[in-house]
């Protein structure tokens, strides 16, 4: 119990220095730029697990977006046919009166440990498939709205609005694809792969 | 009969408080009848008794939405149904909407925040008391609905609407730019189960539901809260503070709503 609690204290306290919110004196401070923090709670740093709820049918962009996470990052992918509370990732589709208007996709933590609650165990990941065949690149924002939800149980934050700070580099710009080319779309930028995924992933 | 049926105004559209002055006015000294008018304006509180607003609080834990947001004030209220000025008078127990999951139930808890309208800037003219369902959370429930969720995990998951009325207490002044809420029938009909509270059972009510950048509150300094996407979602092109955090008010969203009214 005393070594769980200690090692759920090293955990947060590599997480809060991870994501820049404490200085050496562990004086909680805000960060500067938001792009610079981790989506919080944090995933395990095993395997990245993931499954599909029943009716989903985007096994494709799931499985190539999985694909990337491993080419790009150190994460290793695991894919479970039976879902269960320790999968990281479970994809489902939902209708739109599950979103509100305009939303894209959602991802929730469905499982957090009390002993460590900055981690999450299990992540649902919703997406508005109706929302998604009717936007303007319906091939791109399927793949960039896959990688983008994806991007948050993996610890990351998106940028708000295309454009607005890294332009297209990335599946983590919000919102709806105005641009139907490149790669931008099934791909995370070089600071969250560096400054944010690989290091999470890479603690013992 | 429904306490929350009894509290409701006789008259859609009249402010009870209006409809007591006109009787009290009628009954005490005769005076010649007028018809009487809605407030246009969200009365200001001053700055020192404005109440304290937890923005934290108000979204639901470990949740982010990826949305398209409108480039204006403007742009969302062409975009909505509803968009009105107005002060919170109450948090509500709202629905729950449960969709199978591999033989378990994956559950939506949704609130109601009460809002008493001051002003009306939508498409379509608002009640004075408009009806807003805010997502809190959600659970996990075995078939037969009885919750599965850790109690000791429940602040990972969820609010309550106790900890709703602590984070934007009554008095607070709230824009809502709003679509109707999907009705109980359309989701069962989608394969949900859902849960009505007695309390919330207002069939006569319009329940609305606020976009991604739709649900903006006061804080206690006068700056913008918002309870559905995060700030620096919310407040992007032309919205007011996007180009300078200094001017994410509500007082200059307030301008904004009026401007283009």
């Amino acid at each position: 119990m005393i070594l769980g609690q200690a090692r759920g204290m090293r955990r947060a306290l590599t997480a809060a220095l991870l994501a820049g919110t404490l200085t050496a004196s562990g004086t909680l401070v805000s960060a500067t730029a938001r792009a610079d923090d981790y989506f919080t709670p944090l995933p395990d740093v095993g395997k990245h697990s993931w499954c599909y709820a029943s009716g989903f049918n985007q096994e494709t962009p799931a499985i190539n977006s999985m694909e990337n996470v491993e080419d790009q990052t150190v994460v290793d992918t695991k894919y479970e046919s039976a879902c269960d509370s320790a999968t990281d990732v479970k994809w489902f589709e939902k209708p739109t009166s599950f979103f509100s208007v305009g939303e894209f996709g959602r991802t929730e933590c469905k499982d957090r440990q009390n002993a460590l609650p900055e981690r999450c165990d299990n992540w649902y990941v919703y997406l508005n498939m109706s929302l998604i065949n009717s936007s303007t690149y319906p091939t791109v924002q399927r793949r960039q709205t896959v990688c983008h939800e994806l991007g948050h149980t993996l610890g990351v934050r998106h940028y708000s609005h295309p454009g607005s700070l890294y332009g297209y580099t990335t599946c983590m710009v919000s919102g709806e694809a105005e641009v139907g080319s490149g790669s931008w779309y099934k791909k995370y930028d070089q600071h969250h792969v560096t400054a944010h995924i690989n290091p999470w992933f890479n603690q013992p | 009969m429904n306490k929350h049926l009894t509290d409701r105004p006789a008259h859609r559209g009249v402010h009870p408080r209006v409809v007591l002055a006109v009787v009290a006015c009628l009954t005490l000294t005769g005076c010649a009848t007028t018809t009487p008018q809605a407030p246009t304006t969200a009365s200001a509180p001053s700055a020192g008794n404005r109440p304290a607003v937890d923005a934290a609080m108000l979204r639901p834990p470990g949740t982010t939405v990826d949305f398209q947001p409108y480039p204006s004030v403007a742009a969302a209220v062409d975009a909505s149904t509803y968009a009105v000025t107005g002060t919170i008078t109450r948090w509500l127990p709202g629905r729950t909407v449960a969709a199978e999951d591999d033989g378990a139930l994956d559950r939506s808890l949704f609130a109601v925040l009460e809002v008493s309208v001051t002003s009306d800037h939508g498409q379509t003219a608002a009640p004075q008391t408009l009806e807003v369902e805010v997502r809190r959370g959600q659970d996990t429930a075995d078939s037969e609905g009885r919750q599965t969720t850790d109690e000791d995990e429940r602040g990972f998951m969820y609010r309550t609407v106790d900890e709703l009325q602590a984070a934007a207490p009554p008095g607070t002044r709230v824009v809502v730019i709003a679509t109707a809420a999907p009705s109980t029938k359309q989701l069962e009909g989608e394969g949900n189960l859902v849960d009505v509270p007695t309390e919330g059972a207002r069939p006569d009510v319009t329940l609305v539901r606020p976009l991604p950048q739709g649900l903006l509150l006061e804080a206690a300094d006068g700056t913008l809260v918002s309870g559905v996407g995060e700030l620096p979602d919310v407040l992007v092109g032309d919205w007011p503070g996007a180009q300078d955090p200094t001017h994410a008010t509500f007082d200059a969203l307030l301008a904004a709503l009026g401007a283009h009214h």
